[in-house]
């Protein structure tokens, strides 16, 4: 592959990783936007939830007080229990209207349902609690009635014990009659909220009523039947009284029948209370409902967001690690892949070009195994230096040989030993050539046998000719030695 | 009659090459040699009837080589040629055991007079 292609593949992961890095970190941010924008949607269907249950504690508080004043007996605590419901009633209005801004659809679908519960509810408390001065004078007429019943009763009843001595079966009946009637009249016609229907409180009123009306006939036919015998003036003076004591009791029974009217009025303002507390009951049961699962289904799909975030934000951080190790590794696999194939050479090549400047010009720059410019341009040094080594070799082989040629001649002349031994090589010489030539003379002889003996003469007489040449130079380096000692 | 058996030792070849053929042609058996230790060695193999031993050889030099001969064959005539003519390298020559000197350059009629003295040729 060639070293530009490589650069250009290099370059191209290069970008490669640096674009998926930029990417990483574009999809980092846009994760952490979507948490935040989730997390705020959770807090916000959390609150709306809480002030749901809020809503709904302050009604039912309010239903308490409404339905305490609407039975309260006592006039004194009536002031207390509409102060208690109107301030309920405040922060359940204002509860409502923080949950109007928040901005779930289907919460506002129901919550307009609650503001007509709510609306029916807080206007028959009100009609209820409009009659506040009429209940007062009611408890008022209540009260002086009582009063002047049991100052009656007392009366009778002194009367009677009067008579007891005398009519004392009769005595002992009516004051039992006496103590009926009272019960009938004092006794509240609601003790507990246990009684629910109309039709139940109609008919409790009804015998209330028919027990007060037949205890009066059964009190006024006793005094008829039994005191009407006596004839002393004690007795008549003691029916004129209990006369115009039990005409001012039947009036009392009148008045009895206005109070019961009364009840009635207040009767149908409990059932009506009650009839928009059953619906407010049922459409807060609905809003409850409905606000339950919408929570639990904001709650589980938040869950789920929130775990797929989760889920999400591992596998980025997984991946993100897996590229920062793989780029990490394809980094070291590129700087060891430069090293090697590039910065290696070059710098194998660098030492190699010290070392011949040196004078070393054995050391070769080893060949990369990868055939590019530079393994070809590494194989041309190479052999370039081979070749400058080869002909430096030779000129020292040169050098030496002339060195040493000369050398062998300075001695030669210096030697007279040597020149014994060119005088025993030319005795040699010249016995060969005697031998050859005796031998030509043979007539024996083969063509084989006489051409061998003509090689062996000619070698011979080349050494021979070496030999004088020889002897003709080493007489000419003598007379330059000569030439230079007279000089000098 | 017996063809004799001459041994050349010499590492001039071409010498030792025209040497063997004239002696062929007198009827010799020749075998050669051209250091001293192949010398030693034919000698040995071939046993030969009469030795041409060169003074000058390499390896081991022809008086050395003559003395090892004649230590173990002391009938074996050996005539030294050498281009060393001076009495001292006779001398030497006689004390190795050598039974003539021939100075080069010599004639072979020369030669052929002393082998057939020492092979006892009329």
């Amino acid at each position: 592959m060639k070293v530009s292609l490589r650069i250009k593949i290099l370059t191209v992961l290069g970008c490669f990783i640096v674009i998926i890095a930029i990417l990483g970190t574009f999809s980092w941010y846009q994760l952490a936007v979507i948490r935040q924008e989730v997390t705020e949607l959770s807090d916000q269907v959390y609150k709306a939830y809480q002030d749901s249950e809020d809503l709904k504690q302050y009604v039912n508080i309010c239903k308490n007080w409404a339905v305490r004043y609407t039975l309260e007996t006592d006039p004194d605590q009536l002031e207390t229990w509409k102060k208690n419901y109107e301030t309920n009633m405040a922060e359940s209005i204002a509860t409502y209207h923080k949950l109007k801004t928040y901005s779930n659809e289907r919460l506002q679908g129901l919550l307009g349902e609650v503001n007509q519960s709510l609306d029916a509810f807080s206007k028959s408390v009100n009609q209820v609690m409009g009659r506040h001065e009429d209940r007062l004078a009611q408890f008022q007429f209540k009260k002086d009635l009582t009063h002047e019943y049991q100052s009656i009763f007392r009366q009778i009843q002194s009367e009677l014990n009067l008579l007891r001595y005398r009519q004392r079966e009769a005595g002992d009946l009516l004051l039992r009659l006496l103590l009926k009637i009272e019960g009938a009249f004092t006794t509240p016609l609601l003790s507990s909220l246990e009684v629910k229907t109309e039709d139940e409180l109609q008919s409790l009123l009804s015998q209330r009523k028919k027990v007060f009306e037949l205890t009066m006939l059964e009190f006024d036919t006793v005094i008829k039947e039994t005191f009407p015998k006596l004839s002393d003036p004690d007795s008549k003076k003691f029916l004129r009284k209990i006369n115009t004591l039990g005409a001012r009791l039947k009036e009392l029974v009148l008045s009895k029948g206005q109070l019961y009217d009364m009840y009635e009025a207040d009767i149908k303002n409990i059932i009506f209370v009650w009839n928009s507390i059953d619906s407010l009951n049922s459409s807060f049961d609905k809003v409850s409902e409905s606000a339950g699962t919408l929570a639990a289904l904001v709650q589980k799909s938040l869950h789920d967001s929130i775990s797929m975030l989760q889920r999400f934000r591992k596998e980025s951080i997984f991946s993100f690690l897996m590229i920062a190790v793989i780029s990490l590794l394809f980094l070291v696999g590129v700087w060891v892949f430069v090293s090697k194939n590039i910065l290696y050479p070059l710098k194998n090549l660098e030492i190699t070009a010290r070392k011949i400047e040196e004078g070393d010009f054995e050391i070769r720059v080893p060949v990369p195994k990868m055939q590019d410019e530079l393994s070809s341009f590494i194989i041309i040094f190479n052999t370039m230096v081979d070749k400058l080594s080869r002909s430096r070799r030779q000129l020292e082989i040169a050098s030496t040989d002339l060195v040493r040629a000369y050398k062998s001649l300075k001695e030669e002349v210096q030697n007279p030993a040597l020149f014994t031994v060119l005088v025993y090589e030319l005795k040699s010489i010249l016995t060969i050539l005697e031998q050859g030539i005796e031998n030509l003379k043979i007539s024996k002889l083969s063509d084989s046998q006489r051409t061998e003996i003509h090689k062996v003469l000619h070698r011979t007489l080349r050494r021979l000719a070496h030999q004088i040449d020889h002897r003709l130079t080493l007489m000419k380096i003598n007379d330059e030695k000569e030439g230079t000692k007279k000089v000098v | 009659m017996k063809q004799q058996k001459i041994l050349i030792s010499d590492d001039e070849r071409d010498l030792v090459l025209m040497l063997k053929l004239r002696l062929e042609i007198e009827g010799f058996k020749v075998i050669e040699a051209y250091d001293g230790e192949e010398a030693l060695s034919q000698v040995h193999n071939e046993k030969p009837d009469l030795i041409l031993l060169d003074v000058m050889m390499p390896k081991i030099n022809g008086f050395e080589v003559c003395r090892k001969i004649k230590e173990k064959n002391k009938q074996i005539p050996i005539i030294m040629f050498t281009a060393k003519g001076q009495e001292k390298d006779k001398e030497m020559g006689k004390r190795a055991g050598a039974d003539d000197y021939v100075i080069k350059p010599f004639e072979f009629s020369d030669l052929m007079v002393l082998i057939k003295k020492y092979l006892n040729i009329l």
